[in-house]
């Protein structure tokens, strides 16, 4: 013990001396460090104005806020060999002797496949992409008439695949020897219409055959009696000021969309005395009324030449939606013949689908009282 | 309140709400702009002040219901007649496929007098567009008197006045199709087809040895009549316009040649009587008075015409090539013809004088047996492709083709007398297979076959009858 707090081993002594000296030196460079080493200076606190603004101005100033344009992808232009036309044949030119009669002819050639449309450039669709919709064709014999569309049309969340329709229109004498065909497409720009020759190539969409009627407008509800809006704690001095302003935007809104509206549904250059005084009609109530006749508009009985008629007619209603009489104030296209069978056929789709009233809005009877009705078969039935 | 006072002191927020302020009066002014110039465009005559106008630019396709009830028996003796006259004009009617007849299980109205009103509210509830109603009457001497209405339903009116037949008691098909050819005509606006007779080959016997005479029926099938015996093979007949007389190839010589018939006397003459040559594929021109032919001589076929009243031959056709199956146009300028002279059957047109001929066939395949439709605006054809048959209708200058009938074998077609029909021959395949006559709308509605009492083959449709 006489030996004190001091280690007697060599060795031990130096450790504790180097420790110490360790030590030291690293309490010297804490305190003249910063000497050396001056940290940078915080940067200064900075800090935002805010103001404040009433609900109804930061509803006013969101309403006219500019939307951001949406920037569109950079639509590549379609290759020029994407969409080729439908190579047809030139006309030969006759030829002329001495061609060597074969002794056989030669094996048919298959018939070219119907060119496919071609591909849309790149562009942003939607998500669940809509089957084509095919030519619309006409049945062979529709044994029955048209079903009533399906109430609402769904879009289905899988894309269905074209099946082809198995008929069999061979009589019952005639053996099942039928096969697909690869007849050429008729070469028609408009509405197809089915053949034996084309009847393998019907396909089947999911989209609906015809639009849905759609549903009379529901009634307006009375409008609730304004009650002075309370003052709030942002309230200021233009807010009366903002709610005039906004109710006479909407007063003139409304007015825009009706005028708007009326000038939409095709107006006729004749002018005549009878005019409506009552409120336009809307692009659904017009809408309706064309899907309510256009169902009933039946060209399957009608000539060749008739299909090819424009006939422009008035119809008078009367206040519960039937027509009372049509008139025919116009007709182009077509022989005098065709004319009246075309008027004839608009005439029986008008009656028949408005037996028991169109679906017209009765506080607007003024308006729709008379209304001239084009038919045009533009979509080329033949 | 200190943070009230900063928004309302701040630059900012003074220039924010300024903005809004001018956007909103902008507006304001812009909407009652364009809300007083619209007012003032409906002020102006031809606008606001015309009716509300809907444009309709897709019909449906589907067949006109129709009602039918039987027709009433005035008299006694009429009651199966008026049957039978109901039953003929139902078949015209539904056959076209453009009108479908509604079962008469579903008539809520009894239909027991001619002159009785009608109830149209019972036939709209069925919803039949048209109603026909008609009544047959027998006097003393056996002679029918048949009359009809053409009722437009839903306009509670009668199209027209009606119209009355009288002819004697065999007659009676004849009134029937006239019924359906008035009717027809007021719904459709085409011309008339009912009241026509079909000339036909009529095949018996396998196939492999199969005999072949001319007959002649109704265009439905019915009444048919012989006109040749079995014992010489006979083919390709044609009518005259003026459907008194027909054209035919013959082979009672050994060969073929042409033959004239007379359908009053049922006699018949050779004509073109070349010795040694081939003549087939005949063709009346509209006036009647020329025959197109073909005439092979020499191992070569061409086209030539020959006038009946003078007997002059003429070659239309030279070429070394086949040209056959030549068609008049209906004004009789030009003819229609198939020829192989491109390597494969084509169609062509010339002048009905011969010279040079526009190809107007242009498809894959090949086309044969050109016919000119009496209207003058389609050309009915045969095609081959892909192993199959069509029969198909172009433009004449060979645009808008469309085939109307696909099968094992299609061909040699004919139009009905107002060139809304097309008969053809099918045949089915194998040993067994035999011939048949089908009908179809050049709409390609309608296919069905024409009934015959046995196998049948190249149609030829008659004009309207008299």
């Amino acid at each position: 013990m006489g030996t004190g707090w001091l280690p007697q081993d060599r060795a031990e002594r130096i450790g504790l001396v180097v420790s110490g000296g360790g030590h030291l030196v690293l309490l010297i460079w804490a305190l003249v460090g910063g000497i050396f080493f001056r940290p940078e200076p915080a940067p200064p606190a900075t800090t935002a104005n805010v103001s404040l603004i009433s609900s109804k101005d930061y509803a006013a100033l969101a309403a006219r806020a500019p939307t951001a344009a949406v920037e569109s992808k950079p639509q590549p232009s379609a290759p020029a060999t994407s969409a080729p036309p439908p190579a047809r044949p030139a006309k030969p030119v006759p030829e002329t002797p001495p061609a060597p009669e074969p002794a056989t002819p030669p094996a048919p050639t298959p018939e070219p496949a119907p060119t496919p449309p071609a591909p849309d450039p790149m562009v942003e669709v939607a998500p669940t992409p809509a089957p084509a919709t095919p030519p619309k064709s006409a049945p062979t014999v529709a044994p029955t008439p048209t079903e009533t569309p399906a109430p609402d049309a769904q879009v289905a969340d899988q894309v269905t695949d074209q099946v082809t329709e198995q008929t069999t229109e061979q009589p019952a004498a005639q053996p099942p020897v039928e096969q697909p065909t690869t007849a050429t497409a008729p070469a028609d720009a408009g509405q197809v219409l089915q053949t034996e020759a084309n009847k393998d190539n019907k396909t089947v969409g999911g989209a609906p055959a015809s639009s849905e009627v759609p549903k009379a407008r529901p009634e307006r509800k009375p409008a609730p009696t304004p009650t002075p809006a309370p003052d709030t704690q942002t309230a200021t001095d233009t807010a009366p000021a903002a709610d005039s302003a906004q109710a006479t935007d909407q007063a003139v809104a409304d007015a825009l969309a009706s005028e708007l509206a009326g000038a939409a549904s095709d107006t006729p250059a004749a002018g005549t005395g009878d005019a409506p005084t009552g409120p336009p009609l809307t692009f659904g109530e017009l809408d309706a009324m064309k899907v309510s006749v256009n169902k009933c508009w039946n060209f399957g009985a009608v000539s060749t030449d008739a299909t090819r008629a424009e006939v422009t007619v008035t119809v008078s209603f009367s206040p519960d939606g039937r027509p009372t009489s049509v008139d025919m104030i116009d007709s182009k296209g077509a022989s005098d013949a065709a004319i009246k069978t075309a008027f004839d056929a608009a005439r029986r789709a008008i009656l028949r689908c408005g037996a028991k009233g169109y679906p017209l809005p009765p506080e607007k009877y003024e308006t729709w009282k008379q209304i001239d009705m084009t038919f045009s078969n533009t979509k080329g039935v033949r | 309140m200190a943070k009230t006072e900063l928004s309302v002191e701040h630059p900012l927020a003074n220039r924010t709400s300024g903005i809004g302020r001018t956007v909103r009066a902008l507006s304001r002014r812009m909407l009652l702009a364009a809300s007083l110039s619209l007012a003032a465009i409906s002020a102006t005559p031809g606008f606001a002040q015309s009716r509300p106008h809907i444009t309709f630019d897709d019909p449906v396709i589907e067949p006109l219901p129709y009602a039918l009830p039987a027709f009433v028996a005035e008299s006694g003796g009429a009651a199966e007649i008026a049957q039978a006259i109901t039953g003929v004009v139902a078949s015209d009617l539904s056959g076209t496929g453009l009108m479908a007849q509604i079962s008469p299980a579903a008539y809520i109205s009894a239909y027991s007098s001619f002159d009785a009103p009608v109830a149209y509210a019972d036939w709209k509830a069925i919803n039949a567009q048209v109603l026909i109603t008609g009544a047959v009457g027998m006097g003393g001497d056996g002679r029918i008197n048949v009359k009809f209405r053409l009722h437009d339903v839903f306009a509670g009116t009668t199209y027209g006045d009606g119209l009355q037949f009288a002819g004697g008691q065999g007659d009676w098909r004849r009134i029937a199709h006239k019924i359906s050819d008035a009717i027809y005509q007021e719904i459709t606006g085409e011309g008339p087809y009912f009241d026509s007779r079909v000339v036909f080959v009529s095949e018996s016997g396998p196939k492999d040895a199969r005999l072949k005479q001319l007959a002649i029926m109704d265009y439905d099938g019915a009444n048919v009549q012989s006109l040749t015996d079995t014992s010489t093979i006979v083919m390709s007949p044609r009518f005259s316009a003026q459907g008194n007389k027909i054209l035919f190839t013959s082979f009672e010589t050994g060969f073929p040649r042409i033959k004239e018939m007379d359908l009053a006397s049922g006699k018949s003459r050779a004509l073109a009587d070349l010795q040694g040559n081939m003549t087939f594929a005949p063709r009346f021109s509209p006036d009647g008075d020329t025959v197109a032919f073909s005439l092979e001589q020499d191992g070569n076929t061409d086209i030539y015409s020959m006038s009946l009243s003078s007997g002059k031959l003429r070659q239309l056709t030279n070429a070394p090539s086949i040209e056959t199956a030549p068609s008049f146009s209906p004004d009789g300028s030009q003819i229609a013809f198939e020829s192989d002279r491109s390597g494969t059957q084509q169609i062509y047109i010339m002048s009905a004088s011969g010279g040079e001929a526009t190809r107007v066939s242009s498809g894959e395949g090949r086309y044969s047996t050109p016919v000119w439709s009496p209207r003058g605006d389609l050309i009915a054809f045969t095609k081959q492709g892909s192993g199959r048959f069509f029969i198909g209708v172009m433009r004449t200058d060979g645009s808008e083709e469309r085939l109307l009938t696909s099968s094992y074998l299609d061909e040699g077609p004919t139009w009905s007398p107002n060139g809304r029909v097309i008969m053809f021959t099918r045949e089915s395949p194998g040993a067994t297979g035999t011939a048949q006559l089908f009908s179809v709308d050049i709409s390609g509605r309608a296919l069905h076959p024409v009934p015959t009492q046995g196998a049948a083959s190249a149609p030829a449709w008659s004009p309207l009858l008299p």
